[in-house]
């Protein structure tokens, strides 16, 4: 084994942790200003890369076409679930942590037949763009010029969430809401509107997910179900509503994944179970989370 | 208490319900003809990851019923009967596959069963099948124990299983160049078998060495870790059973590492089923398995079937298609040759029957000592082709799959063993 | 524990009529309403199981499904691999899945609402990935099957019997322990677990034995599944079906104790019969999922009882 492989081996890993964050960044931002846990993420990560298929196939794949669909899809799907989020669980925020549950499990097992109505059942991909068909060359081996994008991108949604998080007034407001409701309506915030578009957000961020894995993978409709358990367990082990431990923790995921299956390849379906449990009997809240037992 | 009104009302009320809802159920028993028609269930994966495919190997069945019925039905000794498929969704569970037999059997008194695409669903009905006396017929399912040490008398299967599949794979690369094999196959049965499959044949032919084998999971998205981890052993050659969306997935991300520029792949089951969705991102030059590449025009009578058809269902058969097909063939010679649709009497008639499919198979039988059949396999190249939108096979050449079966004697063992 | 009174009132009566004509049933009933009444009442057992932490604890559980599925492949291995016979194995089963619900609970119990939940979902989500994965010792994906049913109970008719049995005997003694000092105090914590504490209770330590006899029950219904289905498979602990038992218990409703045996009943046949009509199942169990919620969050039983008490008022 040379140390380029080792090398090759930390990039793949980062590039799992990129796509593990983008779906569960959102996720992680849901839980912490609305205390819900939305089933649905995957489904929308799963209609965003969809929704990529089709506006790319619209566009003819060209490298301008890829750069539109990567600002629109994202956005249709997440105006799409800011309106479901409206119509459906606006009402169930007071209400036990358990209705909210169930209706966002509704919505995603519906989004998997309705990905199926609207797009049929044929396995897709999207193509990939021109400009990333070269690969990049890194010590002398190839590295896909694509993985840098998504690893790049990953990175920029990370500052780009904090930022809005904690440097703007929509993100003062998010955390406002997230401590305190009363107090925040009280001051005179319309909080269904920031928990609204909180929402938004957070879809918008997975939908940007599946939106930069189509190219680069194939899509079926049960994406979705798959990447929503991987979005939960980033963020069990990251501690509910905490974004940096989002990215440790898809880190953590990414790096002992891809470290091993160098040395015990039987076991790849396991590794990211056996971190879930560490963290689980040894720090219940996550890396990142705040200490929350009772009685 | 109230409650306990409440109880009772609404058991009943539950239970009307259902018998409402039954009703529409058991008047789709057709009492008009004056033949009753044969009525052939199918337990398939209609929802779940594989319905594409799953539901070709629908297609395939029913246009070959079709055209069946079209003539006035199959023949038996009481004349013609037309033949009336019931489709349930067993949604890739092996638990609701058996549900879906025991409805099929015994709530719309199917004749027998066909269907399952996945191993453990056919595993599961296979049981059940064996316990209630049903025949059921296997299109695609392919793991061997199903008609190795797990088979019986009602259980048959039209398509190869993994033992011949991987066999045939190293019969083929036994006299190739290649001795530095690395493997990638998902994390579950079939995948399993299919690399147990073709180790053993490659040890039993001497093509090679092992020298990393890779794992992920079904519905795996991301393969790079796998691909670099692949890469590092420096293999020659992969042999990957993956489909469907990780093969797509697999192809797509190795070629942003320069992966076929450095060593060659041997795909199981890449034929039209990847090869037409993954369009022209597909890679030149690697090796594919399948039981019945496209190839057309082909022969006469290949250009025949895939005309017949398009014409029918506005596109060209995939694999799995011709394999849906072939089982309608199988089991309406069978129903000709026995003159009846009575299950002990069909079997007899189905343990000696053989059929023709497209080439280059062509005839395929059923043996009798464990109700599989011989389908061979074939093994071609990728090429770029313009005629179509999608890649074809070139060099194709097909590996028999008699000689790549175990002997009688061996599965009759292994089949006393398990007892 | 109290001494349970026979009253000859109407309700009883009507509990009586009811198990009186599911005690007739199997005499006229067709063969594969057998299977799906047997079935029904196994979920039953199940959800009803899953009603003791949710309903009256108060707490969300999403793992719930891996003490069914750890009582199901108890059953089957025990019957399998050492060749016991049923009655052993349907001892041992609830007897090895309450044990693994005192170390899941342990780390469980102590949080709530959605803590609680992610953590269940967390644990079970293990047990089904080790019972996918160590293919050597619970058969993966294949799962197990062949499982011997004993010779008396060949045929549906008699499993049901039993089943059904089984059933009478579980409900009552839930029943039980849900009115005994135990149990009421169950529902206290739920209403105000601080005023429970201050009392000088070890709040925790109720919920931990609560979760505990839940999670025996439901092992014993995982091991009559096996028996019934002559199989299992890890996907009796996929998260979609602690998802689908919760579910079944809010759509009875969750403060009525008979709740969770009209969703389980509902449920069952709405999937068996849903994906006979339609490809599209899961977009109409979404959309009824989420009608359901917004419309009656009490489940049918509690909007039924709401009315009644409406009309008495």
């Amino acid at each position: 084994m040379e140390w380029e492989d080792l090398l090759f081996q930390f990039l793949s890993g980062l590039t799992t942790c990129m796509i593990y964050f983008l779906i569960a960044a959102g996720l992680t931002l849901i839980l912490g200003v609305l205390k819900i846990l939305n089933f649905a993420q995957g489904g929308i990560y799963m209609l965003g890369a969809y929704t990529t298929y089709t506006f790319m196939r619209l566009f003819g794949g060209s490298n301008l076409g890829f750069l539109l669909t990567l600002i629109i899809a994202p956005t249709v799907v997440a105006v799409f679930f800011c309106i479901l989020e409206v119509l459906l669980l606006r009402r169930f925020y007071e209400k036990p942590a358990l209705y909210v549950l169930l209706i966002t499990y509704g919505v995603l097992i519906a989004t998997y037949d309705m990905a199926r109505m609207i797009w049929g059942w044929i396995i897709k991909t999207a193509p990939m763009p021109a400009m990333f068909q070269r690969p990049v060359e890194i010590f002398g081996r190839f590295f896909p010029l694509y993985n840098v994008f998504l690893i790049s991108m990953g990175f920029f949604m990370f500052f780009l969430i904090w930022f809005v998080i904690h440097k703007t007034v929509w993100g003062k407001m998010m955390r406002a809401a997230a401590d305190d409701r009363e107090m925040t309506a009280a001051l005179g915030i319309n909080v269904p509107l920031v928990f609204t578009s909180v929402f938004g957000l957070g879809a918008w961020i997975a939908a940007i997910g599946g939106a930069l894995v189509a190219p680069m993978a194939g899509m079926a409709a049960d994406m979705g179900i798959e990447a929503g358990i991987i979005a939960f367990i980033v963020v069990v082990i990251a501690g509910l509503g905490s974004l940096p431990g989002a990215l440790l923790a898809a880190f953590i995921c990414g790096e002992v994944q891809a470290f091993g299956i160098l040395v015990l390849p039987e076991l790849a379906i396991a590794f990211m179970y056996l971190v879930l449990v560490i963290v689980l009997i040894v720090r219940p809240w996550g890396l990142f989370g705040k200490p929350v037992i009772i009685k | 208490m109230k409650l306990k009104i409440t109880l009772s009302v609404l058991m009943s009320s539950v239970i009307i319900f259902a018998l409402i809802l039954a009703i529409p159920g058991s008047v789709l028993v057709a009492t008009a003809k004056p033949l009753p028609p044969i009525k052939i269930g199918i337990v398939q994966s209609v929802s779940g990851m594989v319905s594409d495919f799953a539901l070709e190997d629908v297609e395939g069945f029913k246009v070959r019923i079709d055209e069946i019925n079209e003539k006035g039905g199959v023949k038996t000794k009481d004349g013609l009967r037309k033949i009336k498929l019931i489709v349930r969704d067993n949604k890739l569970k092996p638990d609701i596959a058996v549900k879906n037999a025991k409805s099929l059997i015994l709530e719309q008194k199917c004749n027998f069963l066909v269907g399952c695409i996945s191993s453990s669903c056919t595993l599961a009905v296979s049981q059940w099948a064996k316990e209630n006396k049903a025949l059921y017929w296997c299109w695609d399912a392919r793991t061997h124990h199903a008609t190795g040490s797990r088979g019986h008398r009602y259980y048959f299967r039209s398509s190869g299983n993994t033992w011949m599949n991987g066999h045939a794979a190293a019969y083929y690369f036994k006299d190739k160049p290649y001795t530095r094999w690395g493997f990638i196959n998902p994390d579950y049965s079939y995948g399993r078998s299919q690399f147990e499959s073709f180790v053993h044949g490659m040890k039993e032919f001497k093509a090679g060495v092992k020298v990393t084998e890779q794992w992920p999971k079904l519905g795996t998205t991301d393969f790079t870790p796998f691909i670099t981890a692949l890469m590092a052993a420096k293999p020659e050659m992969i042999y990957s059973s993956l489909w469907g969306t990780d093969a797509m997935t697999f192809i797509k991300q190795s070629k942003g590492y320069g992966l076929f520029k450095k060593m060659g792949y041997v795909g199981l089951f890449h034929g039209m089923p990847l090869l037409r969705p993954i369009g022209q991102e597909m890679v030149e030059g690697i090796y594919a398995l399948t039981e019945a590449p496209f190839v057309y025009p082909g022969p006469p009578e290949n250009r025949a079937f895939y005309d017949a058809y398009k014409d029918r269902t506005g596109k060209l058969p995939s694999d799995y298609s011709v394999l849906g097909y072939n089982a309608a063939t199988f089991i309406v010679a069978g129903i000709e040759k026995a003159g009846t649709a009575e299950t002990e009497a069909l079997i007899d008639a189905l343990e000696t029957v053989c059929i023709d499919t497209i080439a280059p198979a062509g005839r395929i039988c059923i043996r009798k000592c464990d109700h599989q059949s011989d389908y061979g396999i074939c093994i071609g190249k990728t090429v770029r082709d313009p005629k179509w939108p999608w890649f074809v096979l070139k060099d194709i050449e097909i590996i028999p799959g008699a000689p790549t079966m175990r002997s009688c004697e061996q599965i009759m063992d292994e089949r006393a063993k398990t007892k | 524990m109290q001494k349970v009174e026979v009253v000859l009132s109407k309700t009883n009566i009507w509990v009586l009529i009811t198990v009186a004509f599911f005690a007739v049933f199997p005499i006229w009933a067709p063969v594969m309403w057998k299977h799906l009444t047997t079935e029904i009442f196994i979920i039953a057992l199940f959800a009803i199981s899953l009603n003791m932490i949710l309903g009256r604890g108060g707490l969300p559980s999403f793992g719930h499904a891996c003490f069914y599925c750890i009582g199901g492949y108890t059953t089957a291995m025990l019957m399998i691999k050492l060749h016991l016979p049923f009655t052993i194995a349907l001892i041992a089963a609830p007897i090895v899945a309450a044990l693994f619900a005192t170390i899941i609970g342990y780390f469980s119990v102590r949080l709530t609402g959605l803590h609680f939940a992610i953590l269940t979902l967390g644990f079970g989500q293990l047990v089904w990935a080790i019972a996918h994965k160590w293919y050597s010792f619970t058969g993966g994906d294949d799962g197990i099957t062949g499982i011997p049913v004993p010779t008396a109970l060949q045929g549906i008719t008699p499993y049901y019997y039993l089943v059904f049995a089984i059933l009478i005997v579980c409900l009552i003694l839930i029943w039980m322990i849900q009115n005994s000092p135990f149990g009421i105090t169950i529902t206290a914590i739920r209403e105000n677990h601080e005023r429970v504490t201050f009392s000088g209770l070890k709040v925790w330590h109720y919920m931990l034995l609560n979760f505990v006899i839940a999670g025996f029950f439901a092992g014993i219904a995982g091991s009559l599944l096996v028996i019934l289905e002559r199989s299992v498979f890890p996907d009796f602990g996929y998260w979609t079906t602690s998802a689908g038992v919760v579910l079944m218990a809010i759509l009875g409703g969750v403060s009525v104790f008979i709740g969770p045996i009209v969703g389980a009943a509902i449920i069952t046949l709405l999937e068996h019969y849903i994906s006979v009509y339609t490809f599209y199942w899961q977009m109409v169990l979404g959309c009824l999922i989420i009608i359901l919620v917004m419309f009656m969050p009490g489940g049918i039983c509690g909007f039924i009882q709401d009315r009644i008490k409406g009309r008495k008022a």
